[in-house]
């Protein structure tokens, strides 16, 4: 067999549940038959891709216990293998996934959760970055302030949904409380998950500010950003914000509009 | 030609001949503030292929202090379809940024067709398989642009096809490539005890060999296989999660007598224990080292 075809029939064989054909052709037998032998690597696959993924979400695994969330990885592992040979990005469609498996459906906020969960992952492993102070706008007039750009640290996440996250997350880190009974009312929650310098921090904000981060996020100015904020809260207060902003360090650089 | 790489300024620190220990995140504190006396340490690349935050804090601050290996696991040097060229340009990166004093990868395969298996899986030994290895460990080596070792792999299966001993097809390769060899030690008893040959004849037939380092690392021993397969005598998992069992030290001994004292690493992965279980373990293999591994004549 050549070795492309054997390496491709070998990596079906592992994915899939029944190997015995390819195990037969090109697997020496011994006292121990050619598919339980492969089997190990099946396991291997599985097992370790399941504890990466423990890894990156301990949270889902406390709410739904292990033994469900070990059938969960399993079922994900074998319908989105890596595509590469660094973990690190691994497991990024995992809450996609829990949002379309079945048994996981009475549990309509743990996509949500897994949300959370993989932007403090991301958060952890991005780039580092020195945080602006406040300093930075003494030398600016008001007209040039007014058309600045504010760039947000690289491990900056801004995540909104429908449910009361935080509250969510800490009900899972109390042990031996069944969590699938919990009745949840819906509490919109909108966060900022970011790296100020080597621990993850978790922001919540108001609706007005998570809008106006996010507008920065995407490239328009102050100005802008602020009407996009007062829109939803005709009461929003740009200089407290700012401030608020500055001091957990999430902007990592200023553009003025001449640039 | 191999130690006139190392030596041309893209090393920061030399390995010492002494034990080294697998660099894990839960004992990254401890080393910082208490500098135990451990030779070197050795990091999985791939733990490291992040941007930024902790993990490279950490690193940069060990690797200020001791010296450095690093080992990859997702290179999958065996894959029939060529380099995964992100991977290795990250890589390439952390060498630089690091500047490693040994850089290692593995005898097997883990990618086909975009899909990484996180497993280090086994290769038919033929003799096109090791113009595909040859040419892909000349590929990393002229990115790296420095050699690189390869490890002899743990195995529990081997393929109809396979038509070379792995000592010899591991002879070849280096001797193709002028890579080096990585011996595990554990490794070659894992294999031995689940296809049934001797493992002292397998180190003895790498005579000459350009081994560079060593590991040493426990396995799993499963027999509950034996339930279903009565006439098997179980087989060993090479799990990294337990002390090395004494037959692997005698097997130490073996390889130190035959190619010299070499840098050893003690690999311990899973049911990861306290620093200092894992600096016993390395105090045992220097003794051992001491010992039986006879200098290293200039040649090496």
């Amino acid at each position: 067999m050549q070795l492309n075809s054997l390496q491709a029939n070998f990596k079906t064989a592992l994915l899939s549940k029944d190997h015995t054909d390819f195990a037969a052709r090109a697997i020496v037998r011994g006292e121990i038959p050619a598919s339980a032998r492969l089997r190990i690597h099946q396991n291997n696959v599985v097992i370790t891709l399941t504890e990466a993924l423990k890894a990156v979400y301990p949270t889902i695994q406390q709410f739904v216990g292990n033994n469900f969330f070990n059938a969960l990885a399993g079922g994900f592992v074998r319908n989105h293998p890596p595509s590469r040979g660094a973990l690190i990005a691994y497991g990024e469609d995992f809450p996609a996934f829990l949002n379309n498996f079945e048994p996981a459906r009475r549990l309509p906020y743990l996509a949500d959760i897994a949300r959370l969960e993989w932007a403090r992952h991301n958060a952890f492993h991005a780039a580092d970055a020195t945080p602006i102070t406040g300093s930075i706008f003494a030398d600016l007039g008001p007209e040039q302030i007014a058309g600045l750009r504010l760039r947000l640290s690289p491990s900056a996440n801004l995540l909104v949904s429908p449910y009361p996250l935080i509250a969510l997350w800490e009900l899972a880190q109390v042990e031996d409380e069944p969590k699938d009974t919990v009745e949840i009312e819906p509490a919109p929650s909108h966060l900022l998950i970011h790296r100020p310098d080597l621990e993850v921090q978790i922001l919540t904000l108001t609706e007005a500010a998570f809008i106006f981060l996010r507008s920065l996020s995407e490239g328009r100015n102050l100005t802008q950003s602020y009407e996009a904020a007062a829109e939803q809260d005709t009461g929003f207060d740009l200089q407290a914000a700012l401030t608020d902003l500055m001091e957990a360090d999430v902007f990592t650089a200023i553009e003025t509009e001449q640039q | 030609m191999a130690s006139s790489l190392i030596q041309n300024g893209l090393t920061k620190n030399p390995i010492p001949v002494r034990a080294g220990i697998g660099l894990k995140a839960q004992h990254y504190t401890e080393i910082l503030e208490d500098r135990p006396d451990i030779g070197w340490f050795e990091a999985h690349t791939e733990n490291y292929m992040g941007a930024g935050g902790p993990p490279h804090r950490y690193l940069e601050a060990i690797a200020e202090r001791y010296p450095l290996s690093f080992h990859g696991v997702g290179m999958s040097l065996g894959s029939a379809d060529g380099l995964d060229l992100q991977h290795l340009k990250r890589k390439k990166e952390l060498v630089e940024k690091y500047r490693p004093a040994l850089v290692s990868e593995h005898l097997s395969w883990s990618s086909i067709g975009g899909t990484y298996l996180n497993d280090l899986l086994p290769l038919p030994y033929t003799q096109k398989t090791l113009e595909i290895i040859a040419d892909h460990v000349r590929q990393a080596q002229d990115v790296l642009r420095r050699r690189i070792l390869i490890e002899n792999p743990s195995t529990y299966l081997q393929y109809e096809d396979s038509v070379i001993p792995e000592t010899d097809f591991l002879m070849m390769l280096a001797d193709l490539t002028g890579c080096g060899v990585l011996l595990d030690v554990n490794n070659v008893y894992v294999s031995a005890w689940n296809h049934r040959f001797d493992a002292r004849s397998y180190i003895q037939a790498l005579e000459g060999a350009p081994v560079a380092e060593m590991h040493l690392a426990g396995h799993h021993f499963n027999t509950d296989i034996i339930k279903d397969f009565p006439e098997s005598r179980g087989l060993r998992i090479d799990d990294h999660g337990s002390p090395v069992i004494d037959d692997v030290w005698a097997l130490y001994k073996e390889a130190l007598s035959l190619f010299g004292a070499a840098p050893t690493l003690i690999e311990w992965d899973t049911n990861i224990p306290a620093l200092s279980v894992l600096m016993n373990e390395g105090a045992k293999a220097e003794a051992v080292m001491e010992q039986y591994g006879r200098t290293r004549h200039a040649a090496e």
